[in-house]
C-alpha cells in the first residue's frame, strides 16, 4: 500500500518510508529485502540496538505493530503502537495519511 | 577498456543460505528473465505485511512472553548461538583511537597512516592519534596514486584530493554522472590505475584521472552494490546475484552486498568470498568467461558485514579467518578467531559495532568501530573460555504495573575451555539475583558461582522485586575469560518509551546493501518508519 499508493504521491514531497528489520532472524530481513529493497530503505536491526531504544515498554504496550512518523527536523510526531484492526479493507494506522498530511503541510 | 558482457549463463542457487545453502545446480540453470520474475513475485504492499503482525505478536508471546503477562521476560541482542569448531587466533588490542563522531570507512595510505570516513569529518589517524584532515561525509575511501578518493554519504558524489598537495581543499570528481557511488576499487588498465565504481542502480562507473573522464563500465543494467578487483577479474556484487566481468553470473537470493578475498590457484581459477545478511558465500570461477559457483556458506552469527584478507567483519564481531579444503578440493572458510567489545551507553550496555576492517597484515589487523579505529596483535590462542551474554528487559504485568518481574540471564561459553564465573554483581540494588545449577553447569568449588563447559550455557535469574517506575542496573560478570574478565550486560525495567518530540539520534545500522545507515540520514524528509520482526 505504502510503494503503491504513498509514494507515487507523497514521495515528492519529502516522504520517505523507512523499514526496521528487528532481530538475528535474517532470512525474513531477506525476505522483505527482496520485496521491498529496491524501493525502500531496510534496515537490519540485527542486535536490536534501534529495537532497544524504540520499543514501547509498559502495561498497556504491545511490542507490534510499531511504526514512527518523523519530522524534517528529527523529531518523532506521531506513535503507532495500537493492535491491528482486523478488517483487512481499513488502512493502519489509521491515522497515517492525516498526519502525513499534516507534516508535509500539503 | 572492458565492459562487463553478460553471456547469459545463469544457474540458481536453490534455497536460502541460512539452511546451509547449496552447491549450484547446473542443471538448474535458469533464462535470465527468470531472475527478474522471481523478485516481482514476491513485491507485497507493505498493509499486507502489516497484516501479518498479529501473528508476530503471538509468536512473540509464545517465545518470551508478551508485555502482557506477568512476570514474562526477554533478552536484548542478536547474534547467533553457533560455535567454531577451533578458535586459535586472539585478538588484543594495541592500540584505540577514538573519534567524536560515528565511523564509517578506511583506507591506508602508502605512509601507513589511516583516513577514516566520519560523521562529518574525514580523519588521518595513526596510533599516535587523530587529526581531522578535510570535510568528508563519506562512506568509502580508498588512496590511490598518492591521491585520496571518497564519496558523500548524502550526495554520493565522488570527491579527491591530492596527499603530497599543500591543499587539503578536496575537489569532486568527474561530472554529474558520478553520484550515489556506493564503493570504488582500483582498476589497473595497464597504462595506469583508473577507478571502477559500484553506482548502485546506476550499475558500474570507470573513471580516468588522466583524462578526467567517465565512461560505462558495463554493457548491461545492474545495481552494483560492490565492486571487487583481483587477480584479472571484476567482480559485481548486486542485490540478487554475483557477476564476473566477460563472464557470467549466478543468482544468491540473498546478494551480495560486500566482495573480498580473492584467491586464485594453480589451474587459473579464482575464489572469492561474498557478504550478504545471512552469511559468508565462498564461490569459484573457473575457465574462459566463467560463472561463479557457489561453492560453501558460513553462517558466523550477527549480520557479516565485510570480508577482506584473513578478516571479517560481522557488525558486532571481528572474525579472523582461514580457507579450508577439503579431500575433494572443497574449500570453505573456518572461523579462526573473535574479537567483541561492549561499552556503557546511557540506560543500556552497547556492542561496538566493526564497519571497516582492512586486509589483515600477517599478525596485525586494523579495523573501524563506530566511533574510531582499532589496531590488534593476532596471537596464538591455547584453548579458553569465551564468555557471551546479552542484556535484559525484565517486563511489566498489566495487573501489576510496578513489578514484580523476572527474567534469565543466559550465559554463553563460546570458547573452547570451562568458563568459570566467580562473581556476579549488579551496581543497582533495586534488582536481584539468584543462580540454580542447571544443564550444563557444574557443582561450584570455592569461589565460583557456576562453571559452564564450552559450548554450552549457564544461567541466572535476575528478579525486579518492584515499588520503582524504572530502573536500570549494570551486571558484572567476573570469570576466567582472559579477554573479557569483567563482562557487563544492562538489565532494565520501565525503558523510558520514545514519545512524541524524541529527537532521532545517530544509530547506526547496517541496511540490507551492507551500507551503514542511520535515521538521522533522512534529514529533511518526513520518515514513517516500521518496525518488522521474524517472527
Amino acid at each position: 500500500m505504502i510503494i503503491d499508493e504513498y509514494i507515487p504521491v507523497y514521495g515528492e514531497a519529502g516522504f520517505q518510508p523507512v523499514i526496521v528489520h528487528v532481530g538475528d532472524q535474517m532470512a525474513f530481513g531477506c525476505d522483505l529485502s527482496r520485496e521491498f529493497g529496491e524501493f525502500l530503505p531496510l534496515l537490519l536491526d540485527s542486535d536490536d540496538t534501534l529495537l532497544n531504544i524504540y520499543q514501547q515498554v509498559g502495561a498497556e504496550s504491545v511490542l507490534f505493530p510499531l511504526a514512527y512518523l518523523i519530522d524534517r527536523e528529527l523529531t518523532v510526531q506521531h506513535v503507532y503502537n495500537e493492535p491491528e484492526d482486523e478488517n483487512e479493507e481499513s488502512k493502519s494506522p489509521k491515522t497515517l495519511l492525516e498526519d502525513l498530511e499534516a507534516l508535509l503541510e500539503m | 577498456m572492458r565492459k562487463i558482457v553478460w553471456l547469459g549463463c545463469f544457474a540458481l542457487v536453490a534455497g536460502c543460505m541460512s539452511s546451509g545453502g547449496g552447491d549450484t545446480d547446473p542443471t538448474e540453470a535458469v533464462p535470465e528473465g527468470s531472475a527478474d520474475g522471481s523478485v516481482a513475485e514476491g513485491e507485497e504492499s507493505l498493509e499486507g505485511e502489516e497484516g501479518g503482525e498479529s501473528v508476530e505478536q503471538e509468536g512473540a508471546a509464545e517465545e518470551g512472553g508478551n508485555f502482557g503477562e506477568e512476570g514474562g521476560g526477554v533478552e536484548e541482542g542478536g547474534g547467533s548461538d553457533e560455535t567454531p569448531a577451533v578458535l586459535n587466533t586472539r585478538f588484543v588490542v594495541r592500540t584505540d583511537i577514538q573519534l567524536d563522531e560515528n565511523v564509517y570507512a578506511i583506507a591506508k595510505a602508502s605512509d601507513g597512516a589511516i583516513f577514516a570516513c566520519g560523521e562529518e569529518m574525514l580523519y588521518r589517524v595513526t596510533e599516535d592519534g587523530a587529526e581531522a584532515y578535510t570535510d568528508g561525509n563519506c562512506d568509502a575511501v580508498i588512496v590511490m596514486d598518492n591521491r585520496l578518493y571518497f564519496n558523500s554519504r548524502t550526495s554520493g558524489l565522488l570527491y579527491h584530493l591530492s596527499l603530497s598537495g599543500n591543499s587539503n581543499v578536496p575537489e569532486p570528481v568527474g561530472n554529474e554522472d558520478i553520484h550515489s557511488i556506493r564503493n570504488f576499487e582500483i582498476y589497473p588498465n595497464g597504462e595506469g590505475n583508473q577507478l571502477i565504481m559500484a553506482q548502485g542502480p546506476s550499475g558500474l562507473r570507470i573513471y580516468d584521472p588522466v583524462t578526467n573522464s567517465v565512461e560505462d563500465g558495463s554493457d548491461v543494467a545492474m545495481t552494483a552494490l560492490h565492486v571487487s578487483v583481483e587477480t584479472g577479474q571484476i567482480i559485481v556484487g548486486t542485490p540478487d546475484s554475483v557477476v564476473i566481468m566477460d563472464g557470467g553470473s549466478t543468482e544468491i537470493l540473498s546478494g551480495a552486498s560486500d566482495i573480498g578475498w580473492l584467491t586464485s590457484d594453480d589451474e587459473g581459477g579464482v575464489q572469492f568470498v561474498t557478504t550478504n545478511p545471512l552469511g559468508y558465500s565462498i564461490m569459484s570461477a573457473e575457465g574462459e568467461g566463467p560463472s561463479p559457483t557457489l561453492v560453501s556458506t558460513l553462517s558466523p552469527g550477527a549480520h557479516p558485514f565485510m570480508v577482506r584478507e584473513g578478516v571479517a567483519s560481522s557488525w558486532s564481531e571481528l572474525l579472523s579467518l582461514d580457507w579450508e579444503t577439503d579431500e575433494d578440493g572443497k574449500a570453505s572458510l573456518v572461523v579462526t578467531g573473535r574479537f567483541s567489545q561492549t561499552y556503557s551507553a546511557p540506560g543500556r550496555t552497547a556492542h561496538r559495532h566493526f564497519v571497516d576492517v582492512l586486509d589483515r597484515d600477517e599478525d596485525t589487523v586494523i579495523a573501524a568501530y563506530d566511533r574510531g579505529v582499532m589496531w590488534f596483535d593476532l596471537e596464538e590462542q591455547s584453548q579458553e573460555p569465551d564468555i557471551h551474554a546479552k542484556n535484559l528487559v525484565l517486563k511489566m504485568s498489566p495487573s501489576e504495573a510496578g513489578g514484580p518481574a523476572t527474567v534469565l540471564a543466559l550465559i554463553q561459553n563460546r570458547g573452547e575451555a570451562p568458563l568459570e564465573i566467580t562473581e556476579i554483581s549488579i551496581d543497582n540494588p533495586a534488582f536481584e539475583w539468584s543462580a540454580d545449577l542447571g544443564p550444563g553447569e557444574e557443582e561450584g568449588t570455592d569461589g565460583l558461582v557456576m562453571t559452564v563447559a564450552p559450548g554450552d550455557s549457564g544461567f541466572f535469574e535476575v528478579k525486579y522485586p518492584g515499588g520503582g517506575e524504572e530502573a536500570v542496573g549494570r551486571i558484572s560478570i567476573s570469570s576466567n575469560d582472559p579477554d573479557e574478565s569483567e563482562y557487563e550486560l544492562t538489565a532494565r525495567v520501565n525503558f523510558p518509551n520514545v514519545a512524541v518530540g524524541h529527537e532521532v539520534g545517530s544509530i547506526l545500522v547496517a541496511d540490507a546493501s551492507g551500507k551503514i545507515k542511520s535515521l538521522s540520514d533522512w534529514s529533511g524528509k518526513v520518515v514513517y518508519a516500521k518496525f518488522f520482526n521474524g517472527l
